[in-house]
């Protein structure tokens, strides 16, 4: 800034504390001087305006007007708006125009920062959807590494290459842990015996606790609806239970990285009427992480 | 849907009180790798429990990867701050939300099932605004820039 500026600043924020509102049309281009409306409140009234005043002071004084140009003149815009709506007593827009101030002093306060998000395949090859909502608006992202810039000077968005993906994030993804994987295991009529074919699951699911680094198992039993519900809530247990005494055996999974919930005949697979022998409600569900 | 809810509602019923405010679970550590909590680090390692609240903080050769109890995979590159901000997770009731912040570095994410059923219930704050997650899979990186 000029220091013809900055002295007419300096003399706003002394007019100001010491209680006088400067003239409008003064020459000086910076900030408005503090407001000295009658309704003066301690957060957004005139006496506010005094310390915000003296902060945005301390940061033209520290660069900001060099190092920052475009939030320098927002926040400069913002004060000036936030002033002139109190002297005219306008307190909705004066709460706005405070609002954006402080978030445009926020920018020249804090470092320059760079945000990158990039949407990626997950590992079935689905792409989802995610949406940045910053201050310019919002930005959709829902193609396979469609990628969102933002800074202070705006937002682009661009494709980012899968080189570009590799090089910045691979030490992130590569420490993702390994997704969940999930079993239904089915069980013969009235038993807790796995049912014929189930023997094969059972093995992929020993494998895959094996293969882990602290493992933990969620394991939920069910029923069909033959029966009274008195015996197939305890049979639902059985089964969860003979499932998780099964996985410490075979697998040395830890009693404590085992939950185990039951669920008698309420949470069918498959919906049947009462009294019905479904196979695929037989079963125990098995969530592995 | 109906059988996956069953799955979920299943552990929801069984979380007990001294669990409360765990919300998952270190799975990777490498270098240095910390779970900031109550103001103090903590050094990060593979079967660690997350709390609400925790702030997953990596250095120059650190990163780290968390699983969230409803599946939700987060990982931390190096020169990382992540915090784990709020994490409700109560099916089937409907009560869901994650929201992590990251002020630094490098981050993966891959939903859990959060995102699945509740649109927009999964909040990831960033310097430029909240990135809202309908899935499945992102990384987010925070640049200081001169």
């Amino acid at each position: 800034m000029t220091r013809a500026a900055g002295a007419g600043l300096a003399l706003a924020a002394l007019l100001a504390l010491a209680g006088c509102a400067a003239a409008d049309g003064d020459a000086d281009p910076g900030p408005a001087a503090p407001a000295a409306a009658a309704t003066d409140r301690a957060e957004d009234g005139p006496a506010a305006t005094v310390s915000a005043l003296a902060r945005l002071l301390a940061a033209y004084e520290a660069g900001a007007r060099t190092r920052r140009p475009a939030a320098a003149a927002r926040a400069q815009a913002r004060y000036d708006c936030w002033v002139v709506a109190l002297r005219r007593g306008d307190d909705a827009r004066a709460a706005e125009c405070r609002t954006a101030f402080a978030e445009a002093m926020q920018a020249i306060e804090t470092q320059r920062l760079r945000t990158r998000v990039v949407l990626l395949a997950d590992p079935d090859g689905k792409v989802g959807t995610a949406e940045l909502r910053g201050r310019g608006g919002a930005y959709t992202l829902d193609r396979e590494r469609a990628e969102v810039l933002a800074d202070d000077d705006g937002v682009r968005t661009d494709t980012a290459s899968a080189d570009a993906v590799q090089r910045r994030f691979a030490r992130a993804l590569d420490a993702l842990p390994q997704p969940p994987e999930r079993y239904t295991l089915l069980f013969q009529l009235d038993s807790t015996r796995l049912a014929p074919g189930a023997r094969a699951t059972f093995d992929a699911l020993v494998r895959d606790v094996r293969d882990r680094s602290f493992p933990e198992a969620f394991i939920a039993g069910h029923t069909d609806t033959l029966g009274p519900e008195t015996i197939n809530e305890p049979l639902s247990r059985d089964r969860a239970e003979s499932i998780a005494e099964r996985l410490v055996r075979e697998t040395g999974l830890e009693r404590a990285a085992i939950r185990i919930a039951y669920f008698g005949e309420r949470a069918p697979a498959f919906a049947t009427p009462d009294e019905t022998s479904e196979a695929r409600n037989r079963r125990v569900e098995i969530s592995v992480r | 849907m109906g059988r996956i809810w069953a799955l979920v509602a299943a552990f929801s019923l069984l979380g007990a009180p001294a669990l409360a405010d765990t919300v998952g679970m270190v799975k990777t550590a490498t270098g240095a790798a910390a779970v900031v909590r109550g103001g103090a680090d903590i050094a990060a390692e593979p079967g660690m429990a997350v709390e609400r609240g925790d702030v997953l903080k990596t250095g120059a050769d650190g990163a780290m990867g968390v699983t969230l109890n409803d599946g939700t995979l987060l990982s931390a590159g190096p020169n990382t701050r992540l915090s784990v901000d709020a994490f409700a997770y109560a099916p089937p009731d409907g009560e869901h939300s994650m929201v992590t912040t990251i002020t630094r570095g490098t981050i993966g994410y891959l939903s859990g099932q959060i995102a699945q059923f509740s649109a927009d219930a999964v909040q990831v704050n960033t310097p430029a605004g909240t990135v809202a997650v309908r899935g499945t899979h992102m990384v987010i990186a925070v640049e200081t820039v001169r």
